[in-house]
């Protein structure tokens, strides 16, 4: 028998980086601000074991449940909670957020104080997002992101920067809001209550399920980014700084897609049915529009940026395909794309720590000069592209065999997608990695020194790990997804009826 | 005796205010002129709440709309006493005098607000309307103050004539002009004529001119940005409240049964409210100029509670105007404490110089937005949801529709704080005078507290 926690451990991990912020203000020296931040999150991660150990994989429901008053008069809790699909999605913060703090260490000289602040404030958020089970507590950790999101790309990006945060920030925004209507307009339909275990249960009338769906779509597509809402993504990854990129890629996308699976589906499960095909074609547009977009890029950073369009369109196409193989290839799906991509844009960050430039143009012969690096830019390539035994190679098999389960049609447009994405990292491989090395950078180009290669490490164990041992994430979702879809099944014979 | 109960604030903030009529005029000091004032908002808004009731045969209550929007008006007074305190503008000689006004249109507004009756309603309106038009052309020497004041003036009394005209109007139909009589008197003859019309329009349109929405607002930025900075932070705030309390009561308790007769334009008014007050924004460089037209959309997010017409609706306008006063008073405390505070530009790489003002500025400019986990949001949060319970959804869509340009123009001030530098090494010994700190302090931390605990003040 599991034993339960007899603290209230989610909130605890929620709220720890906060200490650690405060710890943080009152630091003078920048070396121990950073010592103060990495050592807040290593905590935060080691705090957290009893969530993974004493998780029970055989229960559908909510798990860790904590619920306290919040807001009275407008029925709204504070309640957090735990179950298969968020608990992978809460370690994959946790240890995001450490390598957020390891690749900033020297590439962030100015104001780090509010640096770390800012990191470790945007873990609290999205630990919390994952744990919130009250519909007004979710949104409002999904909106206290936009603060410090909205400072690490403009005061720490690049040229462009402040373009990209406010276009960030109002795409967000702009998509929030309207989920904010539909929340509210769900609150009443359901009798007053936030509670998404209660709304999950209530069948709403279907021309409600619509309107509803299309308002947290808003916001969820906005975020994911599906295709139409794609545009600020390339710019916000492109001038964020690189644990801003990381985090983008490795969470802040996910969000939307942990929404569709936590909120969509459950609430519209008439509507989700039939607007199935709507949504699996905006998923093969966005995989094979950004993997041709993706192949004009001449910036580094941008062509990954573009390439996350792409390889996000599997997820949303796994999420939506609506049977087993593929949802649990989508989800695996976002935990890969978090790992690999986060790994690139971190490649991204330590070469441009040394040359200053992301031009493609400039690259060339890197097999050459930094050994080391190759090694791994050439594994997370690899795992990028899907290559049998990588995480990514599960993910994206478990979203096609859904995909052909669904549809043939639906399925044969992912041989292209995945050709593509094939062909853009190769030929971004050979632009980097083969040919002569430029001489304007020769210089300026040497090999990762021992933190750079440690914080690869773990990022290469879960690429493997994943990709051989697929079966223990998978475990931790299964049942839950069985029971989304066996409930979404349910309700939508009912209808039928 | 008892009777007068309901009466007891304004009781005791009359005697107060005598006292400090009297002995104000022998004090040459301004602060302890000005602690006299934010003593008696404090001890007033203490006792507001000991006595609900009615008094003088139901023209004067005291509920929770009244002594909820009284309190926002007490804590304004005590803010803007508090970060007038070293204000260079308002000289010592006329400090006295400054402030007496202040308590004059807060006990005016107190009265407004508490109003179950059109005759002492239209009275209070004009005691305020007085009060509020000298304190905008307070600074004699200044042409922009004075101009402002004579616009403000004119304007003004033309609108309290419309609202008159409207009384009239409907007290030739009804019969009466308290509150409880006419929502009695149309629910037991139901044809409705051209003079109920009218009259509604009419008075809306004179409570609408007092609470700056368009399209009536043209005055308000002109005299936003000439009144001295402490003035336009207490009428940004105040006399807006008393404006959409008084409509709030009316339509609530006066018409709530004919919505035919106000709903369609005010719907009209608080889209054109929310929509000029953002879209005009956008492109403002002056900051205050900027935060009046914020304020004229912040009159439009509140339109939608009067138009829920319900007490749900009439307790998120309290909610909403308390979390306002905080946020909008901060940001005008942060205009004062900088040295090129009214043009955007100086705001250029403040937080190289003072992060924590920086940090402050960045959490009332996202509170005025309504982005969590500010006070703002749930304040904006409440007043949607008041006016989607009462059906009008489409309406919340466009008023959140619009809300989105408002991130725009705030974000504009806080790239300027965090994501440029100073043009020039600007020399910042210049301090902050410690009342503003204490303000700003206060403000953001109430905006904070709210926005995470709302209930503290629910």
């Amino acid at each position: 028998m599991i034993e339960t926690v007899s603290y209230p451990i989610l909130s605890i991990v929620t709220f720890f980086p906060l200490i650690g912020v405060l710890f943080i203000i009152l630091l003078k020296n920048d070396m121990a601000v950073r010592y103060a931040a990495l050592t807040t999150t290593v905590m935060n991660l080691i705090i957290s074991i009893p969530i993974f150990t004493n998780f029970d994989k055989s229960n559908p429901s909510f798990q860790f449940v904590e619920t306290y008053n919040w807001i009275p008069p407008i029925n709204a809790y504070y309640k957090m909670g735990v179950d298969g699909i968020s608990i992978l999605f809460i370690l994959l913060t946790l240890i995001i957020s450490i390598l957020c703090v390891a690749v900033s260490w020297s590439a962030i000289h100015e104001r780090v104080k509010l640096f770390y602040s800012m990191i470790l404030i945007m873990e609290t958020a999205m630990i919390g997002i994952f744990c919130a089970m009250d519909l007004l507590l979710f949104y409002v950790f999904y909106e206290a992101m936009l603060i410090p999101m909205f400072l690490l790309i403009g005061i720490w990006g690049s040229a462009n920067r402040i373009y990209a945060s406010i276009k960030f920030v109002l795409f967000t925004f702009a998509g929030s809001v309207i989920m904010l209507i539909g929340i509210i307009s769900l609150y009443f339909m359901a009798g007053k209550t936030f509670d998404v275990v209660e709304l999950s249960k209530i069948k709403f009338p279907v021309d409600f399920q619509y309107w509803l769906f299309f308002a947290f779509f808003a916001a969820f597509a906005v975020k994911v980014p599906m295709f139409p809402f794609h545009t600020w993504l390339p710019d916000a990854h492109t001038e964020a700084p690189t644990a801003g990129s990381v985090i983008l890629a490795g969470i802040l996308l996910k969000i939307g897609g942990y929404g569709f699976v936590r909120f969509s589906i459950p609430f519209c499960p008439d509507a989700t049915v039939s607007l199935k095909l709507f949504m699996q074609l905006l998923s093969l547009t966005a995989i094979i529009y950004g993997a041709f977009v993706t192949l004009m890029q001449t910036d580094f950073k941008r062509l990954i940026a573009y390439s996350s369009v792409s390889h996000m369109g599997f997820v949303t196409l796994g999420i939506f395909s609506l049977n087993e193989p593929a949802m649990q290839g989508g989800i695996l799906q976002m935990i890969n794309h978090g790992i690999v991509t986060g790994a690139l844009f971190m490649c991204i960050g330590v070469i441009y720590e040394r040359t200053h430039t992301r031009e493609l143009v400039k690259y060339g012969g890197f097999g050459k000069v930094v050994p080391i690096f190759v090694l791994f830019y050439t594994f997370f390539s690899a795992a990028s592209i899907g290559f049998p035994g990588t995480n990514s190679f599960i993910g994206e098999f478990l979203v096609m065999l859904g995909a052909f389960k669904s549809s043939f049609y639906v399925g044969a447009p992912l041989i292209l997608g995945i050709a593509l994405g094939a062909t853009y990292m190769i030929w971004l491989y050979y632009r980097v990695v083969f040919n002569e090395v430029k001489p304007e950078i020769k210089e300026h180009l040497h090999d990762l020194n021992l933190r750079e290669a440690l914080m690869f490490i773990p990022l290469v164990f879960l690429v493997l790990f994943i990709g051989f041992q697929p079966s223990l994430p998978l475990s931790f979702m299964d049942t839950s997804i069985k029971h989304l879809l066996d409930s979404l099944s349910t309700s939508v014979n009912f209808t039928m009826k | 005796m008892d009777q007068y109960l309901p009466l007891l604030p304004e009781i005791v903030f009359t005697i107060l205010f005598l006292i400090y009529f009297v002995i104000g005029l022998f004090i040459k000091n301004r602060y302890i002129t000005g602690i006299m004032v934010m003593t008696i908002s404090l001890i007033t808004s203490f006792i507001l709440f000991s006595d609900y009731g009615t008094a003088f045969n139901n023209m004067f209550v005291a509920d929770n709309l009244s002594q909820g929007l009284k309190l926002v008006f007490l804590l304004s007074l005590f803010l803007c006493t508090l970060i007038s305190l070293r204000y260079e503008k308002i000289k010592n000689e006329i400090f006295y005098e400054y402030s007496l006004l202040m308590l004059l249109s807060t006990l005016a507004m107190m009265l407004i607000v508490s109003s179950k009756d059109f005759i002492p309603l239209f009275l209070s309106v004009e005691f305020m309307s007085l009060c509020v038009y000298l304190l905008s052309g307070f600074v004699l020497s200044d042409l922009k103050s004075n101009e402002a004041s004579l616009k403000y003036y004119v304007l003004g009394s033309f609108a309290s004539a419309i609202f008159l005209f409207g009384i009239a109007a409907i007290y030739g139909v009804t019969g009466t002009t308290t509150f409880y009589s006419i929502a009695n008197f149309l629910k037991n003859n139901s044809d409705i004529t051209i003079y109920h019309y009218m009259g509604t329009m009419a008075i809306i349109t004179a409570l609408a001119f007092k609470a700056g929405c368009a399209p009536f607002h043209q005055w308000s930025p002109d005299v936003y940005e000439g009144a001295p900075t402490t003035i336009t932070a207490f009428m940004s705030v105040s006399p807006k409240a008393a404006a959409v309390g008084a409509l709030g009561r009316i339509v609530f308790e006066a018409f709530s049964g004919n919505v035919q007769l106000w709903l369609a334009p005010l719907v009209f008014i608080a889209i054109l409210t929310m929509a000029t007050g953002n879209i005009l924004a956008l492109r403002q460089n002056n900051i205050k100029r900027l935060l009046a037209y914020s304020s004229i959309a912040h009159a439009g997010y509140v339109m939608l509670a009067v138009i829920a017409c319900s007490q749900e609706g009439l307790n998120s306008i309290v909610f909403y105007m308390m979390v306002y006063a905080f946020m909008n008073i901060g940001a005008f405390a942060v205009v004062l404490a900088l040295p090129e505070g009214e043009k955007i530009e100086g705001y250029r790489g403040i937080s190289n110089f003072n992060l924590s003002l920086a940090l402050c500025m960045l959490a009332f400019l996202f509170s005025l937005s309504g982005i969590p986990p500010f006070g703002g949001f749930i304040a904006k949060f409440l007043v949607f949801k008041s006016v989607i319970h009462s059906g009008y959804i489409w309406v919340a869509l466009v008023g959140i529709i619009f809300s989105i340009l408002s991130a725009y123009y705030y974000l504009r001030i806080a790239v300027k704080m965090f994501f440029l530098n100073a043009q020039q090494q600007i020399q910042f010994e210049y301090l902050i005078p410690s009342n503003l700190k204490v303000a700003i302090a206060l403000n953001a931390a109430v905006i904070l507290i709210t926005g995470i605990i709302p209930n503290v003040i629910m």
